[in-house]
């Protein structure tokens, strides 16, 4: 009674009704190796999310954001190798000393969620070695329990409410669990966290929940679940970059110190970050230049007096975001004349990777498709523009 | 002689001279005669907001406890001669009485209870009132080493008062002290209570935590009730808690001998479950009324629809019913503590409210079908996505973010044909350009200047050594960094005045200077003397600290000259 006659030359019905397969793009190259189709096919995604990343939107570069860890026993499960435990923990680390090297100015803390209740597992800091810590310590701790959202978001709500409002406060949750078990209405703590105007995003690592899509919908974050560890990285390092600033963030002069390396007048002191270990009483260091209160590294917040302390290549890093790189245009490379990739001066091959090169707007040199990412997202400078006398010493963009 | 006032359940009509409670007239709820106090008889009475004992023939009372201070209250087991009732303060100092009725030993243990349950009733009543102070400061103490040093330092040595302390300083770990956090009840808590059979007797052992009595108090508070009632004068806890488990909620096959304690429980969670139900007015598509009872099967053209099969057996229905109630029990359970929490918070800001009166019902709002029908059709997920709105950024002046501040230099323009003949002529200059490298420069300036520069990097490295930390004995290089510790603290509540907008922050800037004025006096100088005459240590020692503390000084001076103009 259903069946088709028209399907006689045995394609099934779904193959004919224009279904994806998605199995054919992935072949093996030349070496008979299946791996590089699959991260170029990551690349160009990663390509067109970068094309999609609008440029004059004020961002929000003073960051303090709490990561809330699931170390319920949906961790403990196997599909991402070897558990889901260690591959987050490992995929964390990067992404928190990239964190410190790309936001330098901005703080980060750690929260895990166990046993129905949640754990600062480290406060809001500058430095990344306490953070690495932490995490060294949770890769041992097992993982029990269910987890709960309302807890973690009133232990990172206590944290990020009392800061000052021109801050961008931020909080990404990892969860595997399925469940969630609060000991109180949820609504009530969304509602608190949506005042203090911060923004919730959640990365699932097993499915989508409706409460975590209602969370990160009502605070203006993202929600996204990952398919695998390669793609989780991903979704994770894309936390790297600053969100868009809501309009509800006030913009404020901030007050920032310049502490000198050198200083010949000097008194010896104890340094104020490492008071709880005997610290040396030397005069390496940085001081304040408000209260002189000594620190070791920088940047830091001076302990005494509240001062923003940094170095002028700290804050030079954020200038990539005041002038992004233009993007390139792509081209066929039968197009073109060159040969050569200007970046790193490999020759164009007829593979598919070599389809499309991309030339610079400014310099018009052509950039092969590896070198247009590692531009765009590493270098955030253009070789053939800085080589270029006449462009670079009038710095016009 | 004025009466006695009554309320309710008073058990003895005795007309006596009203007592004063520390000038008020209070009324009396519950007295009763015939109870002994360390010895002495009296009576013992239960008033709106406090419990008393007074002795016979006085008129005033020699134990007066408000039901806020007390933390709990205890009774003597069943087998003992004496029935007496303690009350446990939150200071733990214990009142115990003893009642004794001449009236007979049963008397006296209604009586007993009778106090028990009403005392139960009037401090729940009373218990919504701000967190105890003093365990607060007990566990900020514990958990901040830093604000404990602290502590010592100041209110020990008298440089500020407790008062001052609390009020300024430990302000700021309060507020970084994470909340307290509750335990949710998770849907699995009673099939998670895994039983071990031994395999030989075939006797069922559970285990139970006290986490688990509590989800079960939660749950089910009927059960609560009943535990209160029978536990530990009726029934041990091993009792009681295997009868639960034999009982009508946790297995389908009920006994029928341990049904006379939870018969009860299950007439009262039925009554529950109907007043849900009929409250659940909401949702015009969905109805619970009738969800047990049998539905005839419905008959549509050609095909049949099953109606609900709920009822068509007993003992699916009696379970699945069982079932919604715990889940129903659970949400119910969670409701009730964001109502507390929000309750306790309002109390913590205002310490001295009183409540007025029970709070109303909520009103739900009632749906149309309609509205109903139209929800199930749209999907969120399947609309376009919505354009966030962000603020947009401007860059009017380029140029001074990227190169800096420069002067003013004249620029002086050349032609073109300028710069040829000048980059020929650079080119023909370094082309015939000879060195002459012994006469470079005078030898003896060269030499003198060399050994100073050597003779000045090694005095600059002898002097770190001294300056070092590795000459500071041990003990001192502790103490050195406790005092930098506390220094550093009292500085920073100095400086976090500053801009002083308000009135409370230049109050709390002079104080503050005032503050590390007295602990530069009383401990910083001390111990600068310490350390030169005991250890033999250089002057040096404290010099960086003291520059701090001057250079708060002096910007405190500068504000004061600068305000009182």
């Amino acid at each position: 009674m259903l069946q088709d006659d028209d399907e006689q030359d045995n394609k099934y019905r779904w193959a004919a009704s224009g279904y994806e397969k998605t199995w054919e793009i992935v072949g093996e190259d030349d070496s008979g190796r299946i791996e590089p189709s699959v991260t170029e096919m990551i690349q160009r995604a990663r390509r067109r999310r970068l094309l999609e990343r609008e440029a004059s939107v004020r961002l929000g570069i003073m960051r303090h954001v709490f990561v809330i860890l699931d170390m319920s026993q949906a961790m403990s499960e196997q599909d991402f190798k070897p558990t889901r435990q260690i591959c987050t923990l490992k995929i964390l680390e990067d992404f928190m000393k990239e964190f410190h090297d790309q936001n330098p100015i901005s703080q980060m803390g750690l929260i895990s969620m166990q046993n129905k209740t949640a754990k600062p597992c480290s406060n809001l800091s500058n430095n990344p070695q306490r953070l690495l810590e932490a995490i060294k310590k949770l890769l041992e701790a097992p993982c029990r329990g269910e987890p709960s959202i309302q807890n973690a978001l009133d232990v990172a709500l206590s944290s990020l409410r009392h800061l000052p409002r021109h801050t961008s406060r931020e909080v990404l949750i990892i969860y595997a669990a399925l469940t969630t078990c609060d000991p109180g209405e949820i609504e009530t703590t969304i509602k608190k966290v949506k005042e203090a105007n911060i923004r919730v995003s959640v990365i699932g690592l097993t499915a989508e929940l409706h409460i975590c899509r209602e969370i990160s919908t009502e605070t203006g974050g993202s929600m996204s679940v990952s398919m695998n560890d390669v793609h989780l990285k991903e979704l994770i390092n894309e936390h790297l970059e600053p969100p868009p600033a809501s309009v509800k963030m006030d913009h404020t002069l901030i007050k920032v110190g310049f502490p000198h390396q050198v200083n010949t007048d000097a008194k010896a002191a104890l340094c104020m970050c490492h008071l709880d270990e005997l610290p040396a009483l030397n005069t390496r260091g940085y001081y304040c230049p408000q209260c002189t209160a000594k620190y070791c590294d920088l940047p830091a917040e001076c302990r005494v007096c509240g001062l923003m302390l940094v170095t002028a290549p700290h804050l030079a890093r954020s200038y990539r975001h005041l002038f992004p790189l233009k993007h390139f245009i792509e081209e066929p490379s039968q197009n073109i004349s060159a040969t050569n990739c200007y970046g790193c001066v490999k020759p164009f091959t007829d593979s598919s990777a070599d389809k499309n090169v991309y030339i610079c707007g400014t310099c018009k040199q052509v950039f092969c498709f590896n070198c247009d990412i590692f531009l765009h997202e590493t270098l955030h400078s253009c070789p053939g523009c800085a080589s270029n006398p006449s462009i670079s010493q009038y710095h016009s963009s | 002689m004025s009466d006695t006032c009554f309320g309710l359940g008073t058990p003895v009509l005795r007309q006596t001279s009203k007592p004063k409670m520390s000038g008020e007239r209070e009324d009396i709820l519950l007295q009763v005669n015939h109870v002994r106090y360390k010895k002495n008889n009296g009576q013992l009475y239960l008033s709106q907001s406090r419990v008393g004992w007074m002795m016979d023939d006085s008129d005033t009372f020699a134990v007066s406890v408000q039901y806020s201070d007390i933390r709990t209250q205890k009774i003597s087991p069943e087998g003992k001669p004496k029935v007496q009732l303690q009350i446990v303060l939150h200071d733990m100092t214990t009142h115990t009485f003893h009642f004794c009725t001449p009236e007979g030993r049963d008397k006296q243990v209604i009586e007993r209870n009778q106090t028990k349950e009403r005392l139960a009733q009037l401090m729940d009543k009373r218990k919504r009132l701000p967190p105890d102070d003093l365990v607060q400061k007990k566990r900020m103490l514990d958990e901040n080493e830093q604000l404990c040093q602290l502590y010592k330092d100041l209110v020990a040595t008298e440089i500020i008062s407790g008062d001052e302390f609390w009020k300024e300083i430990a302000v700021q770990y309060k507020n970084n002290m994470g909340p307290n956090q509750d335990v949710g009840i998770s849907g699995a808590f009673l099939a998670d209570i895994k039983p071990q059979t031994d395999g030989s007797n075939g006797k069922v052992q559970y285990n139970i935590t006290p986490e688990i009595m509590l989800a079960v108090f939660k749950t089910y508070p009927a059960v609560k009730k009943k535990h209160s009632e029978y536990v530990p004068h009726r029934m041990s806890e091993a009792e009681f808690w295997t009868r639960f488990f034999q009982s009508h909620y946790y297995s389908v096959h009920t006994n029928s001998s341990s049904e006379n304690v939870f018969s009860e429980c299950a007439k009262y969670d039925d009554k529950e479950w109907n007043r849900d139900v009929g409250s659940a007015k909401n949702d015009p598509l969905c109805d619970l009324i009738d969800i047990y009872e049998e539905k005839p099967m419905s008959i549509e053209s050609d095909i049949r629809i099953a109606g609900a099969k709920a009822g068509s057996n007993i003992m699916h229905a009696t379970m699945i019913k069982r079932f919604n109630q715990q889940s129903v029990g659970i949400i119910k359970a969670h409701a009730y503590t964001e109502r507390e929490k929000l309750l306790d918070e309002l109390a913590a800001q205002n310490p001295d409210s009183l409540p007025n009166g029970d709070e109303e019902p909520e009103v739900e709002v009632h749906k149309s079908k309609k509205a109903r029908l139209e929800e199930k059709v749209t999907y969120d997920d399947l609309q376009g996505p919505s354009k966030v709105e962000s603020a947009s950024l401007t860059i009017n002046q380029t140029h001074r973010y990227l190169i800096g501040p420069t002067e003013y230099t004249t620029v002086q323009n050349l032609e073109p044909r300028q710069v040829n003949i000048l980059q020929q002529q650079l080119v023909a200059t370094v082309s015939n350009w000879k060195p002459d490298l012994p006469h470079s420069q005078d030898p003896d300036a060269a030499y003198m200047n060399l050994q100073q520069f050597s003779d000045m990097c090694r005095r600059s490295r002898t002097s770190a050594g001294i300056r070092s930390g590795d000459e500071l004995p041990g003990k001192l290089h502790k103490e050195l960094t406790l005092v930098y510790s506390s220094a550093g603290e009292l500085l920073r509540h100095f400086w976090s005045c500053f801009p002083p907008r308000t009135p409370q922050l230049q109050e709390k800037l002079h104080r503050m200077h005032q503050t590390l004025c007295r602990y530069h006096e009383k401990t910083i100088r001390p111990f600068r003397d310490m350390a030169v005459n005991d250890y033999n240590c250089n002057t040096t020692i404290l010099d960086h600290l003291l520059g701090m503390i001057n250079i708060a000084n002096t910007k405190y001076e500068n504000w004061k000259s600068r305000n009182s103009r």
